[in-house]
């Protein structure tokens, strides 16, 4: 045994060394704080739905931080498993993945590229040739697949995109099944820088064909200096059902100040509705009440929800499709402007969240339904037991998540 | 068993010297590193603030206070961890090589001894390891001590201290040597041991075919490469996201294994059958 004292001392080094090092770290306290929410006024049981889906910063330190009334949960903090997972993947997709494991396989992307019903799961991307030594992306397709939740039977097929060669990029918006017929909106812009196009392609998933490509929208009388945007509203992240699909399309005027600055002036702002199941188009009329610098933060089969500044308010206006009226209007006691809050739907309870915290600005959580007015709950994240090297932290908050 | 234990002891012993040359040189570089970093930085604070220009909070706002953060990433930190890095390569070959070298083949004795060629070939592989894990123990006793020594030298409005934890999980480098969990540095230092394998094979392809060796132990070599990444080659091509991180974390284990029971085996048939001493 003498002999080998110098090889036995390594190892238990190494042993005692190493070891050390990771049971102390998986018991040590964290060096992220701990985020909760505490309640100021209702009912406590609406708060435990709500995630709220964070970054934290602190200098050099960055995490992405889960926040529930369960306190914080940093990604970095999880174990190794969970991180291979991806724990700030979309819970939409997630949940896609465990319930369609074979279906979902291959395919990656934003949830405007899925789409769910009670009897069908359907996915829609486009696919691209890059690598021609070309400057521009060619040979655009769809790559489609279905799968019938019933048969459990999965259809997969491509199609060329129509008159593809006069596209210089094309992008998916949204994928829809209505009537049996698939319909996916893309957005394509042409020619000339600016030129943008907004189409419906009908797809037959049957016969596995294109069976209708409609313009719903385009920029052709923009000058040099203006600018287009055209924005699909999407609701939160979540797979969007909805038989109305809105567009915001809005100009811009380039402004100049001098020979080298200059601003963009907003010109035109028009909220533009697509009907799927009538394929009808139309350019909302909408009342004075709603102001140009309203946002429409979510749309459902009836209803756009508005949220916009009044009296240095913000305020929430329902504005419904059939009756082309204000339903509802709500203000709420957040002082902050509407840029800086998150807003989700879901069963007629609206979510706002302030979508910043420091030391010294609070974050507000605010739970309105939105049928009676009521506020349901009020509450702010609050940080628990600060330490000193934590005080200069910022956590933005960039969406929440509903069960 | 017992030779095996006897065979790692001697080549410990063997390289025992320059081993701990390597630790001497590791500990007083970072050392002396953390001295003069430290006295250059409050010299600097020193000036400033005796010369009137500024205030020591002013003087903290614009240069910031110092942490072990940033006397980690200059050459007196760096400069040993990468002569061990280098070392450690160099000695993965000059273990096998130093037995054909000298006046009387040395190797010619070993594999005379009455115990199983593979025994020699797991005990170099037992000892590059225990020298791997020695030097990165080593780095995690320093760097306590350099936290305190930088604490004893700069006072504390001037500092920030930072946990271990903390420094290896900010350094991009330190990630790679200190993984954040158990089960990532089983993974990385696994990975590690699966190459040093793969290396000492392709020394034995050498050793037994001499020049067109070479050619066999780098074919060899890229062919283990290719084994091991074929989860993530197949991912990123033909099945392009087809296995979810889970499947591919197992898939990467079965590869990993078979690359090393592969290397185990095709070692063990180079030594005794095609061995070459002279």
């Amino acid at each position: 045994m003498k002999r080998y004292w110098k090889l036995i001392s390594i190892v238990l080094i190494i042993v005692l060394v190493i070891g050390t090092f990771y049971i102390q770290s998986s018991m040590a306290a964290s060096n992220y704080p701990e985020f909760v929410i505490e309640t100021v006024s209702g009912n406590q049981e609406e708060v435990e739905q709500l995630s709220l889906l964070a970054n934290y910063r602190n200098g050099m330190i960055y995490d992405n931080v889960t926040i529930t009334e369960n306190g914080a949960e940093y990604v970095s903090e999880g174990s190794f498993l969970e991180q291979l997972e991806g724990s700030y993947a979309n819970a939409e997709i997630k949940r896609l993945q465990e319930d369609y494991r074979h279906f979902m396989r291959g395919k990656t992307g934003s949830p405007r590229l899925f789409f769910e019903d009670q009897s069908k799961v359907a996915y829609a991307d486009l696919s691209m040739e890059t690598l021609n030594n070309r400057y521009k992306p060619s040979d655009f397709s769809f790559d489609i697949s279905v799968l019938d939740k019933d048969s459990d039977k999965n259809t997969s097929f491509e199609l060329p995109l129509p008159e593809r060669e006069s596209y210089n990029f094309v992008s998916m918006e949204g994928v829809y099944i209505v009537g049996g017929e698939m319909k996916l909106i893309t957005h394509n812009s042409k020619g000339r820088a600016g030129s943008v196009e907004i189409h419906v392609y009908s797809i037959n998933i049957d016969t596995e064909e294109i069976v209708g490509d409609e313009v719903i929208l385009k920029s052709e009388e923009i000058n040099d200096n203006s600018f287009l945007e055209i924005r699909k509203e999407n609701a939160n992240g979540n797979l969007d059902s909805n038989r109305n699909v809105l567009f915001e399309y809005e100009t811009f005027e380039e402004v100049k100040i001098n020979e080298w600055e200059s601003y963009l002036e907003p010109t035109e702002k028009d909220f533009i509705v697509y009907n799927l199941e009538t394929n009808e188009r139309e350019v909302l009329n909408l009342p004075e009440e709603i102001r140009d610098s309203a946002n429409a933060v979510f749309v459902s089969d009836e209803k756009i929800y508005f949220a916009q500044e009044a009296d240095g308010k913000p305020e929430i206006l329902i504005y419904d499709f059939d009756t082309e009226r204000i339903e509802a209007k709500q203000s709420f006691s957040i002082q902050s402007p509407v840029s800086e809050l998150v807003f989700n739907i879901k069963n007629d309870k609206l979510y706002i969240t302030s979508s910043y915290m420091n030391m010294r600005t609070k974050a507000t959580i605010l739970i309105l339904d939105l049928k009676t007015g009521e506020t349901l709950y009020e509450g702010f994240i609050k940080m628990e037991n600060p330490r000193t090297e934590q005080m200069d932290y910022e956590l933005y908050i960039r969406g929440t998540e509903i069960e | 068993m017992n030779r095996y234990f006897k065979l790692v002891n001697f080549e410990f012993n063997r390289f025992l010297k320059i081993y701990l040359v390597l630790i001497g040189i590791t500990i007083i570089s970072q050392i002396i590193g953390v001295i003069v970093k430290s006295n250059q930085y409050l010299n600097m604070a020193n000036d400033q603030i005796q010369g009137g220009s500024m205030s020591s909070s002013e003087f903290i706002n614009q240069y910031g206070p110092i942490s072990l953060y940033e006397i980690i990433q200059t050459l007196w930190f760096l400069g040993p961890i990468a002569l061990c890095i280098v070392s450690l390569i160099i000695y993965v070959f000059f273990i096998w090589y130093r037995d054909w070298l000298g006046k009387n083949t040395f190797v010619y004795r070993l594999f005379m001894l009455p115990t199983a060629r593979i025994n020699i070939y797991f005990a170099k592989a037992t000892t590059v390891f225990l020298m791997v894990l020695g030097l990165i123990a080593l780095q995690l006793l320093l760097l306590p001590v350099e936290a305190w020594i930088l604490q004893w030298i700069v006072p504390f409005d001037f500092r920030i201290d930072m946990s271990i934890r903390e420094i290896t999980g900010i350094f991009h480098y330190f990630a790679i040597l200190f993984p954040n969990t158990i089960v990532q540095f089983i993974i990385h230092y696994g990975i590690g041991f699966m190459a040093v394998f793969v290396v000492f094979t392709a020394i034995l392809f050498e050793r037994s075919y001499r020049w067109k060796g070479i050619l066999f132990g780098i074919i060899y070599g890229v062919l283990a490469l290719l084994l091991f990444f074929a989860p993530v080659l197949l991912q990123a091509t033909i099945l392009y996201e087809f296995f979810y991180p889970i499947e591919l974390l197992v898939l990467q284990m079965i590869t990993g294994l078979t690359v090393i029971a592969g290397s185990i085996w095709m070692s063990n048939y180079l030594l005794n059958k095609k061995i070459r001493i002279w």
